[in-house]
């Protein structure tokens, strides 16, 4: 009996805490509206932009996979006679990068706390930043193309244009959705409560600068 | 692979197909372990959520249905 009522306390407990985590739809015996249904515990814009996530890895991993089989089936690389890539230059562009991935979580913070202005500073400052990201990057190719390494220096320049510049082509591609999002926030349509366009779009700039990071360390080293 | 298309062992072209081939098997598992563990601990941190409760909230509220 005892030990009946001690399960029946705990079960009861349970029940109140699970309603107030909003885990189950309750009806209030005062007639009320019935609380909301619970939320999953990973959101389906969160499944979503991973999903995403994985199946760009992949398509990446096919490139630098084909890069790999050139790169490592070479016996000198890069090949003679085809000019240095600047690495300086890179470095410094690659810090832009950087704080444009800063930029957009500030954002992002921003956005949590309610703070619409910084939203809207945050993310322009994201596109810029990555605007002269692409910018540097053009001129360096404009640099190379005039000392000789262009698409059909082989295997080296192929890979090195088909990597990077596929990797150009999301900067981007992110880019537009960075503005897309400062417009919208311009709009008002964020909030604390709703703000998963922001999420969405700071996760996929963040992946977009991370993976600059292993193409850099890859192709340029 | 055609064994003509391929040297020796000693082929650095040999070595490189190899790598990029080890590379793409082993990325499929890589991300089902990155994204498969982000998701398990998102369910075993919103689990621990409901079996740890706040010991003072339950009792308060406890009292208040009582």
């Amino acid at each position: 009996m005892m030990a009946r009522s001690a399960n029946t306390a705990v079960a009861h407990d349970l029940a109140i805490e699970e309603e107030r985590l909003h885990l189950r739809v309750v009806e209030p015996q005062d007639g009320g509206p019935p609380h909301p249904p619970a939320a999953p515990p990973v959101s389906n814009t969160r499944v979503a932009i991973a999903m995403f996530l994985v199946a760009e890895s992949m398509f990446f991993a096919g490139l630098v996979g084909a890069y790999l089989v050139f790169r490592v089936g070479s016996v000198v690389w890069p090949p003679a006679g085809l000019p240095a890539l600047p690495l300086t230059v890179t470095w410094i562009n690659t810090v832009f990068l950087f704080f444009s991935g800063v930029a957009v979580v500030s954002g992002l913070r921003g956005i949590r706390r309610g703070d619409q202005r910084a939203l809207r500073r945050r993310l322009l400052l994201t596109a810029a930043l990555g605007a002269v990201f692409v910018s540097v990057q053009g001129w360096e190719w404009a640099g190379l193309v005039h000392h000789g390494l262009t698409l059909s220096s082989g295997p080296y320049g192929g890979t090195f244009y088909l990597l990077i510049g596929t990797h150009a082509a999301h900067v981007l591609g992110a880019m537009g959705w960075v503005l897309w999002v400062t417009a919208a926030a311009q709009r008002g349509r964020y909030s604390v409560e709703n703000h998963d366009g922001v999420e969405m779009c700071a996760v996929y700039w963040i992946y977009v600068c991370a993976l600059w990071g292993l193409l850099f360390g890859l192709v340029y080293h | 692979m055609c064994k003509t298309a391929v040297g020796g062992p000693g082929d650095p072209l040999s070595a490189g197909i190899n790598a990029s081939i080890f590379f793409m098997m082993a990325m499929p598992f890589v991300l089902f372990a990155a994204v498969g563990g982000w998701l398990a601990y998102m369910f075993w941190s919103s689990g621990r959520a409901v079996q740890h409760p706040n010991p003072d909230l339950l009792s308060a509220e406890r009292e208040a249905s009582r």
